[in-house]
């Protein structure tokens, strides 16, 4: 069975598609996003090939807020 | 508009004195009922001037993003106990669950995640995460947003009193 | 000793366990102790070893304090107590710390306040001085 992938142009086989993964370190996130490009042959979509028709993102939190307490006289 | 910004919100360290906020299950004795409050994260468009001084959810849900496979008011975030290391108390959801098939491109991009107490009528907030480059933000187009949780520690918690 | 917010209570804050406001809240108390007894960010809850003795308007457990609502003045939040805590016709030799602890649960321990030394008093008044409720002075701050 051909896996299909869901993006802006409708659901495509995986097999026309091509993906590159960036990654970025902002300090406090890791930033990871995949971007799927349309490369087949459909006459139908040839006005999309080369197009970014999906992006998935990741955000991995490294770390999350401090409060500083504290008591005194 | 103004650019978004992370922080605790001011109101937030008012409100755990007087015990507004439950992130895990009161004790016997408490003028609470022993049910934990439920936390969500809601996403927010870029720009949208959302800051220290905002109170809860409500009073910025105007500007969070919309998308098929987005529901207004974000995602639940699966419950956890605070726990404490050396002198810090600390607390992290186990999880929320990402969006999938969405797409918030353009003036509909997020950079702020805003974690609030959905138990509460008023919707408090708590604290607001930059999702990347501030301005810039997450662009998920057609596709599978996710946001991980840091380790739940006393060095990395998502929220740590030290 | 150490001056400090204890940690059960960083955690039972998390866990909505104390709850200042001056209607409805809980009821804090402050005791005071001798040099001999171990206060710190890991005491938990009250008891009355090395308490200082009853004397004059002291007893055991010390004094309910007057809650005030919590505030936030800039980004700080902070609570306070009305009025200053005070014992009179008392008699301290040693008498170097107090503690405040919530009475409503179970008397957990809130923060640790050091004196700096031995408060002697004979046959007199007692008063700890609160500082101003303000972001920088407030007697509990989270900033």
């Amino acid at each position: 069975m051909t896996r299909t992938v869901n993006t802006i142009i409708g659901e495509i086989p995986e097999s026309d598609l091509e993906f590159a993964t960036l990654e970025k370190d902002s300090g406090d996130t890791l930033i990871m996003s995949r971007e799927w490009k349309y490369k087949g042959a459909d006459p139908a979509l040839v006005e999309h090939v080369g197009q970014m028709v999906r992006r998935d993102c990741w955000v991995t939190m490294k770390t999350g807020i401090s409060l500083a307490g504290s008591a005194e006289l | 508009m103004a650019s978004n910004t992370a922080t605790v919100l001011q109101s937030f360290r008012k409100e755990l004195l007087n015990a507004s906020h439950a992130f895990g299950v009161p004790s016997t004795g408490s003028l609470r009922t022993a049910v934990r409050d439920v936390f969500a994260i809601a996403l927010f468009r870029n720009s949208s001037g959302i800051g220290p001084a905002n109170t809860s959810y409500t009073q910025v849900s105007a500007s969070e993003v919309t998308s098929s496979g987005y529901t207004a008011g974000g995602n639940s975030c699966a419950t956890t106990d605070p726990a404490t290391s050396t002198n810090t108390g600390y607390w992290t959801p186990a999880s929320v669950a990402a969006w999938t098939n969405v797409t918030m491109t353009g003036s509909n991009a997020t950079d702020l995640a805003l974690l609030y107490n959905s138990t509460c009528t008023a919707k408090l907030g708590v604290a607001t995460f930059a999702l990347g480059v501030i301005d810039t933000g997450q662009a998920p187009s057609a596709g599978t947003f996710t946001l991980t949780m840091p380790t739940n520690d006393g060095s990395t918690g998502l929220i740590r009193i030290t | 000793m150490t001056q400090a917010l204890c940690t059960s209570f960083k955690v039972e804050m998390l866990q909505a366990q104390h709850n200042f406001a001056a209607s409805g809240g809980h009821t804090f108390k402050i005791a005071l102790f001798k040099a001999a007894k171990v206060l710190n960010a890991g005491t938990q809850t009250y008891n009355a070893t090395d308490e200082v003795a009853a004397s004059g308007t002291y007893s055991a457990g010390g004094l309910i304090l007057t809650n005030v609502d919590p505030s936030a003045d800039g980004t700080t939040g902070m609570v306070t107590f009305s009025g200053n805590p005070q014992w009179t016709g008392v008699t301290f030799t040693d008498c170097t710390q107090a503690l405040i602890y919530n009475h409503s649960q179970g008397d957990t321990a809130v923060a640790v306040l050091d004196f700096g030394g031995n408060q002697a008093v004979t046959a007199g008044t007692f008063i700890i001085n609160l500082p101003s409720a303000t972001a920088t002075t407030a007697l509990l701050r989270f900033i």
